[in-house]
């Protein structure tokens, strides 16, 4: 992994982290129960540090998850994760 | 009886295609260890040249197609999206090679002989962890294949890394895209690289 890749992960790495999100491995999800908020690991290493502070400063919603994925989760998939993630 | 899950699907279409995997797998190795016969035939004592195939197992593949997706999961409301052909290493050979510097010339040969295989390499921060390509073996051939070279810690460490950690459920794979792990085996890879490095440094200037 090149250094300057190595060092933005852990930048997003500790975002993440700091903002109470753990790692589904089964899911491949930075996941926080709490604010029912997933992130797709493609989503957080394509986008900038700002973009993924901005979704997670976003509020959450009032019902179901905010899945934020490079492609949209269908239906299907969204309906899974969340008996998945509870 | 309820409709079969996709992956049963795809548990089915893995045994379909077995026959296939088993025969380009060997077909892949015998021709690879031909054209690196010039090398092998003239190592020296510390030199290493190894060459390995193997067919990737059913649910190690199932498991592979899913983490593709993103949030690892399959919608169940579009089975046809899915099929194990879209997988690039059903069939693979690995060749390990030490000292580092022998990957080049095996890459070069190899080359000459697999022209129209798409080249996907593993890179590092100064340059090539591995190379790696993929193609039909014969044209018309339902599987695709892959072969890597690569230095011989490294063949190596992967090799423990997927039979200790990944091995037992495969569902653990998962865990290498955590950013944590990413991080953990840079630091081994560079550490094996250092290492492999430093030997052949002694060796040669000996």
């Amino acid at each position: 992994m090149p250094m300057s890749e190595s060092t933005a992960l852990d930048v997003k790495q500790r975002i993440l982290e700091e903002a109470g999100y753990k790692y589904n491995f089964d899911r491949r999800l930075y996941v926080n129960r709490k604010a029912k908020k997933a992130f797709s690991v493609a989503f957080i290493e394509d986008k900038p540090e700002s973009v993924l502070q901005d979704r997670i400063l976003q509020p959450s919603q009032e019902t179901g998850w905010k899945f934020y994925f490079n492609d949209e989760p269908s239906e299907s998939v969204r309906s899974q994760l969340e008996i998945v993630l509870g | 009886m309820g409709d079969r899950t996709i992956e049963d699907r795809l548990r089915e279409e893995y045994f379909t295609l077995l026959p296939h995997m088993r025969r380009i797998s060997g077909q892949l190795e015998t021709k690879v260890r031909y054209h690196l016969i010039p090398i092998s035939e003239r190592l020296k004592k510390y030199e290493q040249l190894v060459v390995k195939s193997r067919v990737k197992d059913c649910e190690s593949a199932l498991e592979k197609l899913r983490g593709f997706q993103e949030g690892a999961t399959f919608d169940r409301d579009r089975p046809d999206l899915y099929t194990l052909k879209s997988l690039k290493d059903l069939a693979g050979v690995r060749v390990l090679a030490f000292p580092p510097q022998r990957l080049t010339e095996i890459d070069g040969i190899l080359l000459q002989h697999f022209k129209d295989w798409e080249s996907d390499p593993v890179l590092d921060g100064d340059g090539h962890l591995a190379f790696k390509y993929s193609g039909h073996y014969q044209t018309g051939d339902q599987v695709r294949a892959e072969y890597q070279i690569v230095s011989v810690l490294t063949g190596l460490f992967w090799e423990v890394e997927h039979s200790a950690m990944y091995k037992p459920a495969t569902q653990f794979r998962g865990t290498a895209e955590s950013f944590r792990m990413k991080k953990r085996r840079a630091a081994v890879l560079n550490a094996l690289r250092a290492f492999e490095t430093e030997f052949e440094n002694l060796v040669l200037n000996e």
